[in-house]
């Protein structure tokens, strides 16, 4: 009975210790990749995609010494399974994506746009309809954008909720169209009488003068949320997130040809990118069960 | 102390042992996560101060930065061909600004230096570099849209550290959070710990203690047996030895009162004769007395058993015993209704009473209370350290206000000769006497005492279930006794033998005496005209008593036989006089006593 007794206890101790050991795990710092991959999303054409993201890549190589390859992908998913199985090390996310590898593969924010921080969705009406609120569209007709669109779909439909509106109750009819640019051609065209859009594509629209001034305005915006992101693989190394970050960072817009890569991204400078951003986004995401399904590994 | 003990002890010490490592080691481990929480708060505490102050100084930075932005909207155009170069030439409240900006941001640097281990020194080098770019535009009167553009990328620089600072700060703090929470199941699984051989550890002193417990309460049972039985076997002995010489002694009185009786019985005898025989009389009956309880200690006296109510009898003696205490010592008597009933010798229950009471009567020389209590006493279980096994008795309970007793005199109390009185007044033999005839009438005795506190008597007799008899025969009268049959009386003592052949004869009878059972086995064969009693001693050298009568029935079956004897008890059984139903009359006895059971025993047959 001793021996059981002394035996248990042993094994008790060497439990407390273990326990206690377990509560800093040591972690082992991968290699520095030798490229840095970096996808983006399918959001134009790929020749669109890589005029737009050829010149960052050039900028990023020539700033952090590394070398990097764009990887262009066909689609959301398309990005999320190569984050996920590591055939991408930086991307760059939209909200809803970016909550979905945080929650499938670990993916960790490193930089974002100044305008990301707080972005809005727009709420577009016809140019020549007098309503001031969306309670008056009650019973009408209504367009998000696509569907795993962050700003067309999932936060203009969480606010709502939020504020005790559900879409398919309060509206005659809700559709979602394919992209923001045809969401804004319903509205301007009768077919819908509200939509919501990505503002800055609005406002992208109205500088390209694919609509005419007037045409369509802007009835109310969403409260502001984190959107695009660059985020990176959690066991990527130290000196590669940092020189990547402080790449991002240093982009000057005093600097010419810096000033045109920033316009050319939509931005004015880029700002370092917090799990915190994204808490709307993540909320938003879990109560539509857009998490469901992709868990981390 | 026994082995099953020492393996008790064996086993606690290690539980104990057991139970002490394993409270040492989780209160190790508590202080150790107690203190990591505390390292974990002082952490929080740091990193939260240190977020505050850069923070703090970041937006003194943002302040001057949109002062340098809103002055600079109010100054003129430049003149890029009358205005002179250089920094000096700024306007005041510009230089100003400039000049606590960069104060600010080396204030910043030097704070962040202090925290090597978080990444700032890019951010840090940009705001400086942007700072620089600024008061270089400035300085060299550049476009003015150059320098708002300047401006607008050092609050673009100021709001990356502000950002990379809080997000830093969350992800510390995080860290800090999750090993504290990591640490929490870990306390309190060592907390249970504790508590579970805190727990552990009071059931185990619990059964510890109640083993000590139950040992010692044996131990001290076991003691108290053994010192009991030493005390009944120093009893017996001394019961043995007194017993053999007050036999001796009886016979010698039984001789002396006969003789003298009949001498008394005599018509010469008169004057001084008479006087002295009157006084060897008494003598001799108080020494049959001093004999009688002597008898009574060694419990050779066969006892004349009667059932009886106790409570009865001592409400009949209240009288008498009133006056035995005197005026000084109170007497209280109650008997319990409903007492069952005894089996006792009266005349020795009355003798125990009285020696009890005088007893308490000498333990209480300037007065007090005695109070007897007799009630019915159910036993539910053997109680084996008093000796008494269960069943229903009847109590009697004498108490005295008296001087007490200390241990060593209740350990000797019962012995003979034992006594802590001036010896003119006691024998010591009294209480000997109690015990004898209590413990004779398979009764028990009981004593509680402490000196100064009084002593309390506790007898125990065992209850029958017989009914009570009524009150005990009268004394025969001369002619009821007298006869004419032949009797044949064989005792080996010499002068028993003469007073009872004198005694006999002078009743009438024709007595035939002879000295041994060999002699009266003679005398049977030889008197043909036959024998009508046998009267004879059992304890007698050669063939004894029982065997005597036996072979003397065979020759004599129309005789009837007695049997006189000094001894009883024990020593009779193993004489074999019991198996013969035949009565037995105890030694010392008058002449009528004898002769009036013969009587009973002819049963009323026609005298010839």
């Amino acid at each position: 009975m001793l021996r059981f007794v002394r035996g248990r206890f042993v094994l008790l101790m060497l439990a407390a210790l273990a326990l206690a050991a377990c509560s800093d795990p040591a972690s082992v710092a991968p290699e520095a990749p030798s490229v840095v991959r970096l996808g983006v999303l399918p959001d134009q054409s790929e020749e669109r995609v890589r005029l737009r993201y050829e010149p960052l890549v050039e900028y990023l190589e020539d700033n952090s010494l590394l070398t990097i390859e764009l990887v262009p992908t066909t689609a959301y998913g398309d990005l999320l399974e190569r984050f996920a199985n590591g055939s991408v090390d930086i991307a760059n996310f939209g909200g809803l994506t970016f909550a979905q590898a945080e929650a499938s593969s670990g993916a960790e924010p490193l930089v974002m746009r100044d305008t990301d921080i707080a972005f809005t969705s727009c709420y577009i009406v016809s140019g020549d309809d007098p309503r001031s609120s969306i309670e008056d569209f009650a019973g009408d007709a209504f367009a998000f954008g696509p569907e795993l669109s962050t700003s067309g779909s999932l936060m203009p439909d969480h606010y709502m909720r939020v504020d005790g509106m559900i879409p398919e109750d309060v509206f005659g009819s809700v559709v979602h169209s394919n992209g923001h640019d045809e969401t804004t051609e319903w509205v301007r065209d009768g077919e819908v009488d509200l939509g919501v859009v990505n503002c800055a594509i609005l406002e992208a629209m109205t500088a390209e003068e694919r609509l005419a001034t007037g045409q369509v305005r802007v009835l109310e915006t969403t409260p502001t949320y984190g959107n695009y992101v660059w985020a990176v693989q959690r066991d990527m190394p130290e000196a590669t997130r940092i020189a990547l970050r402080d790449g991002f960072l240093d982009l000057d817009a005093t600097v010419p040809e810096q000033r045109a890569l920033l316009r050319s991204l939509g931005a004015n400078g880029y700002l370092p990118a917090g799990s915190g951003d994204f808490d709307d986004v993540r909320r938003a995401a879990d109560a539509q069960g857009l998490l469901q399904g992709v868990s981390a590994d | 102390m026994t082995s099953k003990t020492a393996s008790y002890g064996y086993v606690f010490r290690y539980v104990y042992a057991m139970i002490g490592i394993v409270v040492i080691g989780a209160a190790g481990i508590i202080v150790a996560l107690i203190s990591a929480q505390q390292t974990d708060r002082d952490a929080r505490d740091r990193i939260t101060a240190f977020h505050i102050r850069s923070t703090s100084i970041v937006e003194q930075l943002r302040r001057e930065n949109q002062f340098l932005s809103e002055e600079l909207m109010l100054l003129e155009p430049i003149d890029d061909i009358h205005l002179p170069a250089g920094v000096e030439h700024l306007h005041p409240d510009l230089n100003a600004r400039l000049r606590t900006m960069s104060i600010l941001v080396d204030r910043l640097k030097n704070l962040q230096s202090l925290y090597g281990d978080i990444a700032f020194e890019g951010t840090l080098t940009r705001i400086d570099d942007r700072l620089d770019t600024i008061i270089a535009l400035m300085a060299a009167d550049d476009a003015r849209a150059r320098q708002f553009a300047a401006v607008s990328m050092l609050d673009l620089a100021l709001n990356q550290f502000y950002r990379q600072h809080s997000i830093a700060e969350d992800i510390l703090l995080s860290r800090i959070e999750m090993s504290s929470e990591r640490q929490m199941p870990l306390l309190m699984t060592v907390f249970a710990i504790l508590m579970f051989s805190g727990l552990a550890a009071w059931v185990a002193i619990r059964m510890l203690k109640s083993s000590i417990e139950r040992r010692v309460s044996a131990e001290e049972a076991l003691a108290q047996s053994q010192q009991r039985i030493y005390q009944m076997q120093k009893l017996e002995a001394l019961g043995l030895l007194v017993g053999g010489v007050a036999h001796d002694f009886n016979n010698l009185l039984t001789a002396i009162l006969g003789q003298a009786g009949l001498v008394l019985d005599t018509e010469d005898c008169d004057g001084d004769v008479r006087d002295s025989l009157e006084e060897i009389i008494e003598a001799a009956t108080q020494a049959s007395n001093l004999t009688r309880q002597l008898l009574a200690f060694s419990r050779p006296e066969a006892q004349e058993l009667r059932v009886l109510n106790l409570g009865d009898v001592v409400l009949s003696m209240t009288g008498m015993l009133r006056r035995l205490l005197g005026e000084n010592v109170v007497l209280q008597v109650h008997a319990e209704p409903g007492l069952q009933a005894v089996e006792v010798d009266p005349t020795q229950i009355r003798q125990v009473i009285l020696n009890l009471a005088i007893n308490a009567r000498d333990a209480m020389p300037r007065g007090g209370t005695l109070t007897v209590t007799v009630d019915n006493l159910a036993v539910e279980q053997n109680d084996r350290a008093a000796n008494v096994p269960k069943g229903d008795y009847v109590r009697m309970l004498v108490a005295d206000t008296g001087v007490g007793m200390d241990e060593e005199t209740q350990q000797r109390l019962f012995e003979p000769f034992y006594t802590t009185k001036a010896k003119a007044r006691g024998t010591g033999l009294g209480l000997s006497t109690v015990h004898g005839i209590v413990t004779a009438a398979d009764g028990h005795i009981l004593v509680t005492s402490r000196p100064g506190m009084g002593s309390v008597f506790e007898l125990r007799l065992p209850a029958t279930q017989k009914q009570v008899e009524s009150s005990e025969p009268e004394e025969p009268s001369h002619e009821e006794v007298a006869g004419t049959e032949t009797v044949l009386v064989v005792e080996d003592e010499r002068q028993i033998r003469k007073f009872i052949s004198s005694g006999l004869a002078t009743l009438g009878y024709h007595v035939i005496s002879a000295p041994s059972a060999a002699a009266g086995i003679e005398v049977c064969e030889k008197e043909h005209d036959g024998i009508d009693v046998i009267v004879s001693d059992v304890i007698m050298p050669g063939m004894n008593g029982a065997d005597f009568v036996y072979e003397a029935l065979k020759l004599h079956p129309d005789a009837v036989a007695l049997f006189i004897s000094g001894y009883a008890g024990d020593v009779l059984a193993d004489s074999g006089v019991e198996e013969l139903d035949i009565p037995m009359l105890q030694k010392p006895f008058d002449i009528r006593t004898l002769a009036s059971l013969i009587r009973t025993e002819l049963g009323g047959r026609d005298e010839t």
